[in-house]
């Protein structure tokens, strides 16, 4: 999110830390800030707001208030003026689903001049990297980058008939949007429509067909709410990403769509011109605010710290949280007289619905919510996430659970530890109130919601079970949960938060003991065990690619068309390798190539087999064979197992999930996750050009090592022989000289040597030889 | 027999052994799981639901037929959600194996990758554990001079959620190109195992709590020894293999 430091200093009467430091606290607090850079006269912070913060931090409000509550500034309370108009007259909204669009405001203004924004809009916008196209739309984008809320603006005098609706497109309907492209829609898009068509794809892009242009003198102005996955699904479906899709598909609150149809509209006015004349406000379900509760010991426990209600108080109030220390159970009880007589509704939402129709379980998780404490939606799952107690501990604020025969009844638990069986079955619950007295909802009830002596309730004549939700006497803290803050729901997201903004940096680390001495994991073991008896024996480890272009399992959309299935055996990468570096010996100094492989290959979608591949590659079939036998040899001994190998193979792949089944379990790892050596050495950049061969042979007395001859070669051969091996020697019998032969590999970082260049060098190797006297053959 | 110095050991195996061995002193026992994985235990165990904008955050590969919902694992997480179900708390487990993500390849990203992942569960086990844990494990890594910082995350499977970053052991914080310039150097996400996730495979997160840690192996491997490209990894050279 780009945030621009001029426009976050309006929201403050006082100096903000400067950018940099900003930036640190930001940091340390609440988000990485990826990038801190001048532009002009203005700072532009980048910041990663990641999905939990994009429901109400994709704005500089957001931004704000968080800044707010880091540094204890006050944040300027800018109110915006009320809309007085409440109808719209003969204009029509309406809104065919309401589970896809929650809200849409409409307003209808009137004799406004379309022209160029006010040079402080360009700026602000400009700062963002956003064009400036004319004063209405540059606001619509003003206020969604100011608070969040993406709007949209119609030309009016270009819809047929007097209607907005938000509807699903019809299969095979079109619409050009305003970049000019034409977009098929099918029944799975939403639109935004008026009598005859679409004039938008909800959330995501305008149409041409209502564009403000300076032509414009009337608009309909659009803030909506649309559901995430319909924007999420339809924008990637078309490959249309916006600002304003963005925002939908990380879900925003729907309370902000009111808040922004007023500040849009008073910006509009200000800036060009027009009056509201009517205004409608579609808004079927309004959620209740969430309410979440938490002790200071929960928070405690989870940080590791030890916090005071003090602590925990100043941090809410740095957060301006409605929030109030409270009994629970005592809250429960107080709130049920006043629910008395509220409707039943099968299903209900505890933030919809309530407090005005609830079902049985909606109806106690609703109360508990109140005293702050989350419980499961469903009656079963309440009977499972309670404290056991029996009849006689009974005491008012406990649930009652029954099976009442009728309707769908449950023998197991369906959200919270699911699959708990409960042999009796549950489906009612009602809240005890003492004295023999019990509050629930249902369906049988001539009232909704009633209150009652439990024997003159048929629900509760075949009683399950008692169960308590709330433990303890301890005060809870319950946090009215501010719209735009749709990540804090549990009480782990409030104590998140005071972790935060106590500092993370100051958690002291706390002493842990050891749970138990660690089981070995077998397959770890062996593993281990047989790749160090490998590389006891000169083999080298390989890691190769899973993705190959042929096997059983495809992938649906691979990097490349090669790339498209996976692996079915180890063998053929291994083939592969083995050529390679066969080609590339000399350089690698090595007369045998010697590597191993342990993978996963894939049969099926069902089958999955973890491999152990060796090969050997030479020139000496002899020696390949040997070393391939001494592998399997060495393996066999130190495992106790018995794996045979073919005549003339040099690549062996060997199941080695069922190899080791038969395997005794090892008590300790021993010794194979110990790295036999140090690597200190910083890797050297392999160079992409070929190398080039050479050899040289050369008498030289008995008095000189082949240390000497080969430190001369090295010393004369200079950064482009990168390898000097000795092949050969040969001490005649009698005679008082001995000769050495060497094969040296060139190689540069740069280029591709050519002959010339390395006849060069070995010119000067020679003359250097000769001038001590020595022979070269 | 060769000698020691003429013994190669892949840099990815070396690391995975060094650390699993500082991890098994401290008492984690090491779990392993497929590669091959079920959308649920990859995503919807881990609180990731279906169309969330989280999944954005993994690129997958799916395979298929499509119906089938199996995907290549985007992390050892769902080793967690195996081990979790069959085993009872208190828990203590790292899970080193090999991860997919479908984005483009480059000098620092590559389809495939290794990852170590880790989960500790017991009856109280916060967040200044975690910090004791993963302080003492970088210690036993990179030396005693480790200076680690914690700031704040998001993972839809952990609650609270940090970010771990250590003084770059290249330049003493002062800033170079292995860490952006930044003095810092990002080395490991972790957090408290979102309730969630442990009410989903049966264990009540009233009682138990713990945290999960995660870190890129190939990404520590190439700034220890100054590798400049991950796909070298994976490329099968000798010439490459044999330095290490």
């Amino acid at each position: 999110m780009i945030i621009s430091y001029r426009w976050l200093k309006k929201y403050f009467n006082k100096e903000l830390p400067n950018p940099n430091d900003l930036a640190v606290l930001l940091n340390s607090h609440s988000f990485e800030v990826e990038g801190v850079e001048e532009k002009g006269s203005d700072t532009i912070l980048d910041i990663d707001v990641l999905p939990n913060r994009a429901h109400d931090c994709l704005c500089h409000l957001g931004i704000a208030k968080e800044v707010s509550v880091l540094t204890g500034l006050e944040i300027k309370d800018i109110q915006h003026t009320d809309l007085e108009v409440e109808t719209l007259g003969d204009f029509k909204v309406t809104i065919e689903d309401e589970k896809k669009c929650r809200r849409y405001v409409a307003v209808v203004m009137e004799g406004v001049k379309v022209g160029s924004s006010p040079d402080w809009l360009k700026q602000n916008l400009e700062s963002l990297g956003q064009k400036s196209i004319n004063n209405i739309v540059d606001a619509t984008n003003y206020v969604m980058f100011n608070i969040g809320q993406p709007l949209h603006a119609f030309d009016k005098d270009k819809l047929d008939g007097n209607e907005i609706n938000i509807r699903n497109a019809k299969d095979g309907e079109q619409i050009i949007t305003l970049d000019n492209r034409e977009v098929k829609l099918t029944s799975e898009n939403l639109v935004i429509a008026d009598s005859k068509e679409p004039l938008a794809i909800a959330g995501v892009k305008g149409g041409k067909k209502a564009e403000v242009d300076q032509n414009t003198v009337n608009l309909v102005l659009e803030s909506a709410n649309f559901a995430p996955i319909t924007v999420r699904k339809t924008a990637r479906g078309f490959s249309i990403l916006t600002d304003s899709s963005k925002r939908f598909e990380n879900e925003i609150s729907p309370e902000l769509a009111g808040v922004a149809m007023k500040e849009l509209v008073e910006l509009i006015s200000e800036i060009s011109g027009g009056k509201v004349v009517g205004k409608v406000d579609v808004y079927p379900r309004k959620p209740n605010p969430y309410k979440v509760g938490f002790t200071t010991k929960d928070a405690n426990k989870i940080l590791g710290l030890n916090l005071s209600d003090k602590d925990v108080e100043e941090i809410l109030n740095k957060f301006k949280f409605e929030f109030a220390q409270i009994d629970s159970a005592k809250k429960v009880l107080e709130l049920v007289n006043d629910l008395i007589g509220k409707s039943y509704k099968l299903g209900a939402s505890v933030v919809y619905d309530a407090p005005h129709s609830f079902d049985c379980s909606s109806f106690t998780a609703y109360l508990f919510a109140q005293g702050g404490i989350a419980i499961p939606r469903m009656a079963v799952d309440q009977f499972v996430y309670g404290k056991e107690i029996s009849e006689s501990d009974l005491k008012a604020g406990d649930l009652i659970f029954s099976n009442t025969g009728e309707g769908k009844i449950y023998f197991e638990s369906v959200e919270f530890l699911s699959g708990t069986k409960i042999e009796e079955g549950v489906d009612h619950v009602g809240l005890y109130l003492g004295d023999g007295k019990i509050i629930h909802a249902s369906r049988y009830n001539n009232d909704g919601v009633e209150m009652g002596n439990i024997s003159e309730f048929k629900q509760f004549k075949n009683i399950v079970g008692y169960r308590r939700m709330v433990e303890s006497e301890e005060k809870r803290y319950v946090v009215t949960v501010p719209y735009q803050r749709m990540d804090l729901r549990i009480k782990q997201d409030l104590i998140e938060e005071i972790g935060r903004i106590y500092g993370l940096e100051n958690i002291k680390t706390l002493p842990l003991e050891k749970i138990r001495e660690p089981k070995v994991h077998k397959g770890f073991y062996y593993a281990n065990k047989v790749k160090q008896i490998l590389i006891d024996l000169g083999f080298e480890e390989i890691y190769n690619y899973t993705f190959t272009s042929e096997g059983n399992v495809k992938i649906e959309k691979p990097l490349a068309s090669d790339k498209a299935y996976l692996r079915t055996n180890l063998s053929d990468g291994m083939k592969e390798k083995l050529d390679l570096n066969l080609k590339n010996a000399p350089l690698l100094g090595l007369d045998e190539i010697k590597i191993f492989e342990f993978g996963k290959v894939f049969s099926s979608t069902e089958e999955e087999k973890g491999m152990l591949c060796f090969g050997v590659a030479g020139k000496n079939k002899k020696n390949v064979f040997a070393s391939v036998s001494e592998a399997i040899q060495k393996i066999n001994a130190d495992l106790g197992v018995d794996l045979k190998v073919k005549e003339n193979e040099n690549i062996l792949e060997i199941n080695f999930d069922a190899l080791i089944e038969k395997l005794p379990q090892p008590e300790s790892y021993e010794d194979v996750l110990k790295n036999p050596n140090n690597v200190e050495s910083k890797y050297k950049h392999i160079s992409p050009f070929p190398f080039m061969l050479r050899d040289i042979a050369v008498w030289v007395p008995n008095t000189e090592t082949q240390e000497s001859v080969a430190g001369l070669i090295k010393e004369n051969g200079g950064d482009l022989l990168v390898r000097t091996k000795l092949f050969d020697v040969y001490c005649p019998e009698g005679k008082d000289k001995t000769s050495y032969a060497f094969n040296l590999v060139f190689q540069s970082n740069e280029k591709t040597l050519t002959d010339d260049e390395v006849n060069k060098i070995m010119n000067g190797i020679t003359t250097q030889m000769q001038s001590k006297g020595w022979e070269v053959r | 027999m060769i000698k020691d110095s003429e013994k190669h050991i892949h840099p990815v195996t070396r690391l995975i052994r060094e650390i699993s061995s500082i991890f098994i002193e401290l008492g984690f026992e090491v779990a392993q799981g497929p590669e091959m994985e079920d959308e649920y235990y990859n995503f919807d165990a881990l609180n990731v639901p279906q169309d969330h904008p989280a999944r954005d955050m993994q690129d997958t590969f799916w395979l298929e037929p499509k119906n089938l919902k199996k995907l290549l694992r985007t992390q050892t997480s769902d080793v967690q959600i195996r081990y979790m179900k069959e085993n009872k708390p208190p828990i203590a487990i790292i899970v080193p194996g090999r991860v997919f993500r479908n984005e483009a390849t480059d000098a620092t990203h590559d389809a495939q990758f290794n990852q170590m992942e880790g989960l500790m569960i017991g009856k109280d086990i916060s967040v200044a554990h975690l910090k004791t844990v993963l302080e003492a494990f970088l210690k036993k890594l990179f030396g005693e001079d480790v200076t680690i910082r914690l700031r704040p995350g998001y993972f839809p499977f952990v609650e609270p959620g940090v970010e771990i970053d250590m003084i770059c052991f290249k330049c003493n914080g002062k800033g170079c190109p292995a860490c952006s310039h930044n003095g810092w150097i990002e080395i490991l996400g972790a957090g408290m195992v979102h309730p969630k996730v442990l009410n989903n495979v049966g264990i009540d997160s009233r009682e138990w709590q713990g945290f999960a840690f995660g870190l890129g192996i190939d990404r520590i491997v190439m700034l220890k020894y100054g590798i400049d490209d991950i796909r070298l990894m994976y490329a099968g050279d000798l010439k490459f293999n044999q330095q290490f």
